[in-house]
């Protein structure tokens, strides 16, 4: 695997998490209206991943 | 003008020394430290931490052929929530010398020096492997230009004391010291993860040098994860940093073996669920559904940090570093899953023994780093290494510093903490549950990790103690009720409950409590010890009814209620 590839991985894994987010308020899980505090902390733990995968795009072919 | 230089070419030489001598000392002495607590605790015939007389019920259970998955709903109430294999482990000392406390705390702690040998080895090897890498003048294992990249490196393989410092340290961290000599399954795991770990690096590492395949040594791997899983649940975050490093190097070959190993994980499962009709699941599955406390969590980490600051940083530096300019390492990727992973420590009964696996792997990650380091600095010229050779043992030296703790129970050992500038006793209340509060008393243990009633080595006074309460005990007929199993091992009577296993279950709404009440109501217990009231209400309520507190003990820091049925 290079790290452009890990870096696609971890930009996949970043949204799937942010939709299991959404999907999981859609099915009525979870205490709060709207956005809860463990929703909140999932979105940033979510959102760093994101921009760690998008940080190893540049090093391209490089074995990761 | 030529003896100032003179001076300062000495002193370039003998500073280092020095200090890699200072920081080996301290380490060494943690290690001292270390084995007078295991020491006394193997003397010790009752419970120094709850739970560790139940898992000598389970291995006594093991020894006589019998599986401690068991139906918590009728007499003696007593099931395990624990896998096998740290207790099977202990099964010949149990037959050999009898149910005794001092059988798994000697396992445990034994297993605590395999893993510091497996971080000794695993630091010193990496040393060797570039030093060989160089010495063979294979361009393809030395990149040059980072500070990371492995270098020139004549002096590597002398850089014991580096992989010393590294192994020490894990016998030197708070949390291994508190639990590492407990009858206690914990740490029996961390060895097994760390194995499998540096047995894997090492595996790839010549297949990917020699361009065969090891399938026998990826073998031996994945026996050491399933004994790791099978010794405890949370073995699943090595078991996963294993298979994202083999899915990053080899993909279709992750696959190929994650699906057996799954097959045989479930086999195993299986068996011991049917043998034991279904209590197996019940017990170590639904029994371990337990909440989570932010806070908990929040605390736990804080403490970690503060205590492990320096090995965490440079391990963190290190993955980072391996993240963006060097292939991922087995070691970069088990720290960072596993410190994820030890926001479990935040669920009800979990705690500070949940970050030990990541202090294994964070040792290991700063052992290299400063590995390398040094490695880079001896292409650099002698003003780097200076700089890095006094910098590293200074760094382990404020590593020491922060992970301070001692006990001081024995006037060498106060003396030695008075002259490192630490108290030489700290004021704790004895914890109780059941009476009065009591006054704060000098404790003869200090730690940096705070208040602790783990790491003061239990005195002749506690075992007193503990004997007192058996012969309260022994005024009756019947085994107690206790929520310690030592009273009950040490009288040879039956172990009655599981408390934490049985509010676990009540929790999860998977007991039936009508046996257990009818018994306490019937007075059928001649004797209820209470430490900790881990009992569902329903049952302290029934002992409130039938039984008062006629006796209090202290024993460890602890009060104990020794209570009797009420006279009508």
């Amino acid at each position: 695997m290079t790290k452009r590839q890990l870096g696609l991985s971890f930009i996949a894994l970043g949204i799937l998490a942010i939709a299991g987010m959404f999907l999981m308020d859609l099915l009525g899980a979870g205490q709060f209206q709207g956005i809860g505090p463990a929703q909140r902390l999932g979105l940033m733990g979510a959102g760093f991943v994101i921009f760690i995968g998008i940080t190893l795009l540049p090093f391209g072919d490089n074995p990761a | 003008m030529k003896k100032q230089v003179g001076k300062f070419a000495s002193l370039r030489v003998w500073l280092p020394r020095v200090l890699i001598g200072l920081a080996l000392l301290a380490f060494v002495g943690y290690f001292i430290v270390y084995a007078i607590y295991a020491w006394n605790l193997f003397q010790f015939p009752f419970d120094y931490d709850q739970g560790e007389g139940f898992e000598l019920m389970d291995t006594v259970l093991f020894s006589q052929g019998q599986w401690p998955y068991r139906d918590n709903d009728v007499y003696p109430f007593y099931s395990s929530n624990y896998p096998p294999l740290f207790h099977i482990a202990i099964v010949p000392l149990v037959w050999l010398f009898g149910p005794q406390y001092w059988t798994g705390r000697l396992v445990s702690f034994l297993g605590t020096l395999v893993t510091a040998v497996a971080i000794f080895i695993a630091v010193k090897r990496d040393a060797e492997k570039r030093g060989g890498a160089e010495r063979s003048g294979d361009k393809k294992k030395i990149k040059t230009s980072a500070p990371f990249a492995p270098l020139r490196l004549t002096s590597s393989s002398k850089r014991w004391w580096l992989a010393i410092l590294a192994g020490l340290g894990y016998l030197a961290s708070n949390y291994i010291y508190h639990v590492g000599p407990l009858f206690r399954q914990h740490l029996f795991m961390v060895m097994f993860e760390t194995l499998a770990v540096v047995l894997l690096a090492r595996v790839i590492e010549r297949e990917e040098a020699s361009g065969k395949r090891n399938n026998k040594g990826l073998l031996v791997v994945m026996a050491l994860l399933l004994f790791a899983g099978y010794t405890k649940q949370l073995a699943y975050a090595t078991v996963a940093a294993v298979f994202i490093f083999l899915f990053l190097r080899q993909p279709k070959r992750a696959v190929m073996w994650a699906v057996p190993f799954t097959a045989v994980t479930g086999l195993i499962f299986l068996w011991i669920n049917v043998s034991t009709d279904g209590f197996w699941f019940l017990n170590t599955v639904t029994a371990n559904v337990n909440p989570f406390i932010p806070g908990q969590a929040e605390g736990l980490f804080r403490q970690w940090f503060t205590l492990h600051t320096i090995i965490t940083v440079v391990a963190a530096l290190f993955a980072i570093y391996q993240l963006y300019f060097e292939r991922l390492s087995i070691y970069a990727i088990w720290f960072v899953v596993t410190t994820l992973n030890s926001v479990t420590a935040g669920k009800w009964g979990a705690g500070e023994s949940y970050f030990a696996t990541a202090i294994a792997a964070s040792l290991i990650l700063t052992g290299i780093a400063f590995s390398r380091l040094l490695d880079w600095s001896e292409k650099r010229g002698t003003n780097w290494q200076f700089v890095l050779q006094t910098l590293i043992p200074l760094l382990f030296l404020w590593q020491a510093g922060k992970l301070f703790h001692m006990p001081t129970h024995t006037p060498t050992l106060a003396a030695i903490a008075s002259a490192l500038g630490q108290p030489t006793k700290v004021m704790i209340a004895p914890q109780t549950s059941c009476s009065a509060p009591r006054d704060p008393e000098p404790i003869p243990y200090v730690d940096a990790a705070g208040v602790s009633l783990l790491g003061r080595p239990p005195n002749k006074a506690d075992t007193e103690a503990g004997i007192a309460i058996t012969e309260l005990i022994a005024r009756g007929e019947s085994p107690a009720f206790a929520e310690d199993a030592g009273f009950n091992f040490y009288l040879g009577r039956d172990i009655v409950t599981n408390p934490t296993q049985f509010l676990n279950l009540y929790k999860n709404n998977a007991v039936d409590l009508t046996e257990m009440l009818a018994m306490l109501d019937a007075q059928r217990f001649d004797t209820v010890v209470l430490r900790a009231q881990f009992y569902p209400p329903e049952v302290l309520n029934i002992i409130g009814q039938r039984y008062e507190t006629t006796d209090l003990v202290q024993m460890n820091g602890f009060v104990y209620c020794v209570m009797t049925p009420r006279q009508e």
